[in-house]
Parts: structure tokens; sequence; C-alpha cells
């Protein structure tokens, strides 16, 4: 079968600069430290931000043997790319918000549109294309050696909660 | 070729096994991401419950603390496939479609429990809803709807 061409990932329709506010100064730098060092279940998995900019945030997931999930084709389990989708979707908002505020995932849509190849890095691009006073909606897509021939797509939708209302609540997403 | 397909007729043996003895635990020893979750799987009855024991390592906000939602997502999809092959009547591995993950609650450092309801089992697709839950069943912290291709549907 000939390969079909692929439509280019059409993040230039979405930038999100033009459907959010974008104001907060994010230190790229100390937000992949702490991440890596803070959070342990990225630490876990190895994650890894790579680039932050207004077409969205880049991070990876690299290949370990623990995380197949089918040991007859060494593919890796979809979950994996679910913790990779999911960390970065809950990231890429903060940096075009307003104010701090708590994001909680509300939900998170995931489509796996082919196998991914074995033993090879997870890669995946996400951005904010639209924020509300209390909602964020993103969108990415999970690749591997080509961003416009991906493996997953995703879509979420979060809630914002500024910090002091949630220590009143008690808990984000409660 | 040979090789790969030798792995893969055990595989199959394995869910076959899994089934006739009631028991998926091996199914479960037999993929590696289910083991480095530490899942296991007990059966009530009729429902197969999968559970994944707190670890640290699965924590996605210290200050809650509170479980990484991709890890629940990922438990989730795992519970999915895991009362879908038990549904099944042939050993085969299905193929996730799509999920959609619904947070509830945030999920605290204790163990968590999932099962499957495959709300239809088609020849070519199967429908799975999920749902987690920790200490109360009631009050569930997040569910999930899957669409699982089954494996051997014009060979894709």
């Amino acid at each position: 079968m000939p390969p079909r061409a692929i439509p280019a990932w059409p993040i230039d329709r979405f930038q999100a600069s033009t459907h959010c506010p974008k104001t907060m100064e994010i230190d790229f730098q100390n937000v992949r430290q702490s991440m890596i060092s803070g959070i342990p279940h990225m630490a876990a998995v190895g994650l890894e931000l790579i680039s932050m900019d207004e077409s969205g945030l880049v991070g990876m997931v690299p290949h370990r043997p623990e995380f197949v999930g089918d040991p007859d084709t060494g593919v890796v389990h979809g979950g994996i790319v679910t913790v990779l989708l999911d960390s970065l979707s809950g990231m890429c908002i903060v940096p075009v918000l307003n104010e701090m505020m708590v994001v909680a995932t509300l939900d998170l849509r995931i489509d796996y549109l082919k196998p991914a190849a074995p033993r090879q890095d997870i890669f995946a691009q996400v951005h904010c294309y639209k924020t509300t006073r209390n909602i964020a909606f993103t969108r990415g897509v999970a690749y591997q050696s080509d961003i416009n021939d991906p493996i997953a797509h995703a879509t979420g939708s979060f809630m914002l909660t500024r910090p002091e209302k949630t220590e009143a609540v008690g808990a984000a997403g409660t | 070729m040979n090789g790969s397909r030798r792995r893969g007729t055990s595989i199959a043996d394995g869910i076959s096994a899994a089934r006739q003895s009631g028991d998926l635990q091996p199914l479960v020893a037999a993929v590696p991401y289910f083991r480095w979750l530490g899942l296991r799987i007990d059966r009530q009855g009729e429902e197969l419950i999968t559970v994944m024991p707190f670890q640290d390592m699965l924590i996605g906000n210290p200050m809650l603390p509170a479980l990484h939602g991709g890890t629940t997502g990922a438990f989730l999809e795992s519970a999915a496939m895991i009362s879908l092959i038990g549904a099944m009547a042939t050993p085969k591995m299905p193929k996730i479609i799509n999920i959609t993950i619904e947070y509830l609650r945030p999920g605290r450092a204790m163990d968590s429990y999932a099962t499957g309801i495959v709300t239809k089992l088609g020849r070519r697709v199967a429908n799975v809803r999920a749902y987690a839950w920790q200490q109360d069943r009631d009050k569930l912290i997040a569910t999930a709807s899957t669409h699982f291709m089954m494996a051997d549907a014009s060979g894709s």
C-alpha cells in the first residue's frame, strides 16, 4: 500500500497565545528540574521536558523493558502514553494563565492512532488552545520519529481553581 | 518470524490457561507493565477486580498527596482489558482503540481497585466501562469508557 500523505499537525491554527491571555513568566529550567525531582511518578517513568513555547510543551518518556504491554511484539503499554499525555496536558496550561491556579483534570480522551514501534522513546507535544474563567482545554499528540505521523492523539479539559479556594474545599478535583 | 511466532503462541497459551483455571494472575505476570504497576487480580464470584497496591512511585502530587492522573488512567485501561479478556470466548490480546478517562476525586496514597463492565462484546469491537475506587466503592475516584479492537478481526 502506498504511503498516504498525512496533513501536518495544525498547531498554527490554534496558537495558544491568541485564545489564552499568557501573561505568566515561567522559568522553564526550574519547572523541568522540580518536576523530575519533586513528582515521584514522573521520576519513575523518566519523563523529561524538552521545550516549552507558544506552540506547546514537548516531553519524552524513554523506552524501558518494564513498560512493555504486549510481550509478543515488545510494544509499550498504552498506560505509558497516558501518563506522558496526562502530565504534559496539565503542565502546558500553567504558562498561559494570568495567575497561579490549581489545575485538576476533568477528563482526558486518548485515541490510539497506530501501534508504537517497539524499543523507541515516545515524545509528545501538547498545548492549551483555550481557557475560560474556570476551564482549560488542551490537545496534543504522542509520536516517535515523526510528529506528523502520531501514535496517539489526546484532548483534555481541566478545572481551574484559585489556590486559596482549594485550601477551603480541601482538595483539587472534589 | 519463527521466534516471534513462538512467543505469540505463548501469550495466547497464557491467556488460555488463565481462562481455564479461572485465574488471570499468570496473564498479569506475562505483561511487564502490569508487573511494574504491581497489579493483581481478585476474583469475586463473576467479577474480576484489578488491584493496584499503593507504591510511593505512583504519586503525582506530593502535596496532597495524590496518585498521578496518568497512573489512574493506565490502571483503568488495564482493568478494562483484564475484564474483557475474562469475558472473551477465545484467548486473544485485545488492542485498545481509545479511552476517555473522567476524574472524579483525587486518588489517595492507598490501594486502588477497579473493575470493567463489558457493555458490548462485538465480533470486531468491544466496549468496556471501567470504574476505580479506593476504600469506599460508592466513592469512585475515576471512570473510563474504552473501545477495544478484537485481535484477529481481518488480521489487523
